[in-house]
């Protein structure tokens, strides 16, 4: 039965796939409006999908908490801020109320804001415990860092103009090429990707590989 | 006790408080370093200067609480710009769920809302799921996709709107974010439509984004926190990335000396061996 299903899936994403494509390269109103439908479904599954990852948090956190697994307080406290904001969210009618604003500012921003500025303090026991010269390659690494370092703060202006040519030498020659020959590695990736998709050689989005 | 001693022993708590100090005194007490304007930022400046009445910017934003300190200056700097140009139509929209907090408080900072009118000069879309598909979607058929913005108005009550359907009325996207919308955007505006589009990003996202820059598929970008003091600067308004400049100078500099430090221990240790 299974069988069956993971065929007509199949089926419907060649289809669909196919449209989308055509659509791109050859310009019909009528098909214009079948890709446009299609794409806008696309948004209100995304949509829903928010609300699915909503009752899949409740499910697994009410399930450690229920267990009591470990670092189980923490799960209380992700329900909790959750409800908070559903509940505030339904009370006032709006997510554009000023007590869900000052809810989000006052407690959810600071808390986030501060995990992502802790990266500094990171990067800096950082520099002193890694960034070693062990071989040449190391070597070239650390000093190009310093360079584009130099490069990225107007210290490195103040210091010595210079300073940060170099680092815009090394960016626009050596970083700019290495990274388009990545990008171009992804998108010949992605379209061969694409491509088993298409063809139903991909089962990965049809809920599980072979 | 010399210095490698020291931090030897207690290395974290020495770097954490040296850090915290760089930090800390220039946003105390900026030290007013001048601030160079990249080509990159200049790009992004003269072509929202060349914009003329009736054209329409698109702002798209995926900020949220994680990159506001970067990105956010960023936002207001260009919203700011948009606003002082005459007649020009602006259009935000978020990709991310905490975007549209940000955006309004971005209208509220510059005082949109006592500047302009709103529905007529610019409109808030708000948050729009689905990734790809939502640009994809505003791209081909707005209205087809929306029938409110972000307040709950109909579209069909704000008069700007009347006019603009698909990508091919945006003048211009400028999409601010740490994450793959960008590309989105180059994907669903620049390549069928030929929509002039122009980054404001994180500093790890900026590599990738600078080749599709050289290859001149994006206008400009705006590079993180030294991209929005750039961009303060070049309008005039010196605001938090400027200050903030001051504060990353001295925190790029200890890095730099720790890099140093850590190499002179390093041979030190590996001679004395």
């Amino acid at each position: 039965m299974a069988g069956i299903w993971r065929t007509a899936a199949s089926a419907v994403l060649f289809v669909v796939a196919l449209t989308m494509l055509v659509d791109f390269a050859w310009e019909d109103p009528a098909l214009q409006g079948v890709a446009t439908d299609l794409n806008n479904w696309a948004v209100v599954i995304g949509a829903f999908a928010l609300g699915l990852g909503a009752y899949s948090l409740i499910v697994r956190h009410g399930r450690i908490i229920s267990k009591k697994q470990t670092m189980w307080p923490y799960s209380i406290v992700l329900l909790l801020t959750m409800f908070a904001f559903i509940v505030t969210g339904l009370i006032t009618g709006s997510v554009t109320s000023s007590e869900y604003g000052w809810i989000y500012s006052t407690i959810i921003q600071p808390l986030s804001s501060t995990l992502y500025g802790m990266n500094a303090f990171f990067i800096a026991s950082a520099s002193y415990r890694a960034f070693k010269a062990r071989s040449w390659e190391a070597l070239v690494l650390l000093v190009a860092a310093i360079f584009i370092m130099l490069k990225n703060a107007p210290i490195g202006y103040a210091i010595n103009p210079i300073l940060p040519a170099i680092g815009g030498k090394i960016w626009d020659v050596a970083g700019s090429t290495g990274m388009r020959a990545i990008l171009i590695g992804i998108g010949i990736g992605t379209l061969a990707l694409g491509l088993r998709v298409i063809i139903g050689q991909e089962k990965t989005p049809l809920g599980g590989a072979d | 006790m010399s210095v490698i001693q020291l931090l030897n022993r207690n290395y974290k708590q020495v770097i954490y408080l040296c850090l915290f100090v760089a930090i800390a005194i220039p946003l105390m007490k900026p030290m007013g370093l001048p601030v160079p304007i990249d080509q990159t930022t200049r790009d992004v400046y003269n072509r929202i200067d060349a914009l003329q009445p009736g054209d329409v910017a698109v702002m798209g934003s995926n900020i949220g609480a994680a990159i506001y300190a970067e990105v956010y200056p960023q936002y207001v700097a260009i919203l700011e710009h948009l606003f002082r140009k005459e007649g020009v139509k602006v259009i935000l929209v978020d990709h991310g769920t905490e975007g549209p907090i940000f955006a309004e408080k971005a209208l509220n900072e510059i005082k949109a809302y006592d500047r302009k009118t709103y529905g007529v000069d610019f409109v808030h879309l708000g948050y729009i799921a689905g990734g790809e598909a939502a640009i994809s979607g505003l791209c081909r058929d707005l209205h087809e996709l929306l029938e409110v913005d972000y307040a709950g108005h109909s579209l069909e009550d704000l008069p700007m709107m009347d006019d603009i359907n698909d990508a091919n009325d945006f003048t211009i996207v400028l999409d601010f974010t740490a994450s793959a919308d960008s590309q989105f955007w180059l994907n669903q505006a620049y390549a069928p439509y030929g929509t002039e589009v122009a980054f404001g990003l994180v500093a790890v996202k900026v590599p990738d984004a600078f080749a599709y820059y050289t290859a001149g598929q994006i206008f400009g970008i705006i590079e993180s926190l030294k991209g929005a003091a750039q961009y303060e600067v070049l309008i005039g308004r010196p605001g938090i990335a400027v200050k903030g400049m001051d504060a990353q100078s001295l925190a790029h500099l200890l890095y730099i000396v720790l890099i140093l430090l850590c190499n002179v221990v390093y041979f030190h240790g590996r001679g004395k061996r």
